[in-house]
């Protein structure tokens, strides 16, 4: 009755939680992408991945086929919703989760938070955290990029945009990066489950206290807001709060530790960039195409409908749109750059259509930032015995060593040590160091 | 040449704006955008091709100067 397409995975169904898609995906996705847009796995009930850039633009750009909700009626059983990532997260998240036009209202409130106007205001303090975290650690000679600045800046500054204290950004940081890195159905998960719960229930304190004593800033704009004739209910700012956390913090996090990692192997790249920190935008689109922090997100369909002329869905199927996949899609996202400007690479590490990541423009403005000051402040070097491995989830994908990279400060004088710090794992050990705050005292 | 932006289409990736700062304006609430009026400079034209090549949407559009364009 469905037409299988012939993009299987051999020996293993495809599995976007996998070791196997983890170590794998640039090659993997480009074996199923050739051999058909889309393919069929039975894993975690079943689901189709679409891999071609053209058709992650289709289903990006029709919200009545392909839903992000998870509850969508006469299509979902109560119980069992379906949403933004397979298999559902246990909580919902506002507004990406909705479909236009309920989105709009919600998405209208958060827009100028994260305008590119107003993510320029930012700029001075990200530089700012950004010199105290290298100032924490250039007089010993010797930091920790992931450690020292990549784990703390974007956790800082999505603190900061939101109104929760930004001193405090670890019990927000940790979590956010574990729900990403430990696969779910895995004690693991469920244990980071928990502690996102606590870290939520933190931040509903927070909204109390802004309810109690506003302030200028966006949690208490959520708490004074109207959305279609009513204030929003806690569930809704708890959902939205979620989603500002979870898209700020890792997303930011990955990227910015992979392009240094990637210019530490390839460091006449690294001189490359340095010799001209003009040449910073387009290296970051580029990393943003080649990393795609976000791997993938889902949608459901409403509907039985063809995907890629290749396979037909019935209503109810899950659909994995994998960002990643088509960022290397040669088809398409390199046709699309012309000349050497900065930014023509048509990249979807942001999305496309309604849902389009609304903290892309700050993401960008403070990826620059700590590009430019490790590059003019910093020495870096990376060691590697063994092939990183990529730590997994679907929606984002973290690549870390079994070393770490590590940026040597270049001090005013003295000379430097060439050490190496190891991470064991790259999982939950990462989650430990960073907890544990090794370095600096800060 | 004139540039143009499809307003059903724009999202507010604003990539135009950061290749051809000159010809298009981004709304401060949500970051669309608009084109400025009028006939594009020769020495903006390889910028607005860049422009249109390099927006994710397809909003942004160049249309033959004298053609239809709002």
């Amino acid at each position: 009755m469905s037409n299988e397409p012939a993009g299987t995975v051999p020996d293993a169904p495809f599995d976007h939680h996998s070791p196997l898609y983890a170590d794998t995906w640039p090659d993997l996705t480009t074996r199923m992408r050739e051999a058909c847009p889309v393919t069929r796995t039975e894993a975690w009930g079943g689901y189709y991945a679409v891999t071609t850039y053209d058709e992650v633009r289709r289903v990006l750009g029709d919200d009545g086929t392909f839903s992000s909700r998870r509850q969508i009626p006469g299509v979902t059983e109560p119980g069992c919703p379906a949403g933004i990532v397979i298999p559902p997260s246990p909580e919902e998240s506002v507004p990406i989760e909705y479909d236009p036009p309920e989105n709009r209202p919600y998405r209208k409130l958060i827009d100028p938070f994260f305008s590119p106007k107003a993510s320029r205001a930012w700029g001075p303090f990200v530089q700012r955290v950004v010199t105290e975290c290298i100032d924490g650690f250039i007089a010993s000679g010797r930091g920790d990029f992931i450690l020292d600045i990549a784990n703390p800046v974007p956790a800082i500054l999505t603190c900061a945009m939101v109104g929760l204290p930004t001193e405090d950004w670890r019990p927000y940081a940790e979590p956010l990066h574990a729900i990403v890195y430990e696969p779910p159905g895995t004690p693991d998960f469920e244990r980071v489950v928990e502690q996102m719960q606590t870290m939520l229930a933190k931040v509903m304190g927070t909204v109390a206290e802004r309810r109690a004593e506003p302030r200028d800033d966006l949690i208490t704009w959520l708490t004074q807001a109207v959305v279609n004739g009513a204030p929003l209910d806690d569930d809704e700012i708890r959902s939205m709060l979620l989603l500002l956390l979870s898209g700020g913090v890792d997303t930011t996090t990955s990227l910015m530790g992979n392009a240094i990692h990637w210019l530490g192997r390839n460091p006449e790249k690294r001189d490359w960039l340095r010799a001209d920190l003009s040449r910073i935008p387009q290296a970051r689109e580029e990393f943003l195409r080649y990393f795609t922090p976000t791997q993938g997100l889902a949608r459901t369909t409403t509907v039985a409908s063809d995907i890629a002329g290749c396979a037909h869905a019935s209503g109810r199927s899950g659909v994995h749109v994998a960002f990643a996949a088509a960022n290397r899609d040669p088809c398409r996202v390199l046709a699309g750059r012309r000349g050497t400007g900065p930014v023509s690479n048509r990249h979807v590490a942001f999305g496309l259509g309604v849902h389009r990541c609304i903290g892309s423009h700050i993401a960008r403005i403070e990826f620059d930032i700590v590009l430019r000051e490790v590059l003019t402040r910093c020495r870096t070097t990376s060691s590697t015995k063994r092939t990183p491995s990529w730590v997994r989830h679907d929606r984002h994908r973290q690549r870390l060593g079994d070393h770490a990279h590590l940026v040597h400060a270049r001090p005013a004088v003295g000379r430097f040590d060439a050490g190496l710090q190891r991470w064991t794992t790259c999982r939950c050990t990462w989650t430990r160091a960073a907890a544990r705050g090794t370095h600096c005292a800060r | 040449m004139q540039v143009h932006v499809d307003t059903s289409r724009c999202q507010g990736h604003a990539l135009c704006a950061m290749t051809a700062p000159e010809l298009f304006d981004l709304n401060d609430d949500d970051g669309h955008a608009t084109a400025v009026v009028g006939t594009v400079s020769t020495e903006l034209e390889a910028e607005a091709r860049t422009a249109e090549a390099g927006c994710p949407e397809r909003a942004a559009i160049i249309t033959a100067a004298g053609s239809d364009s709002s």
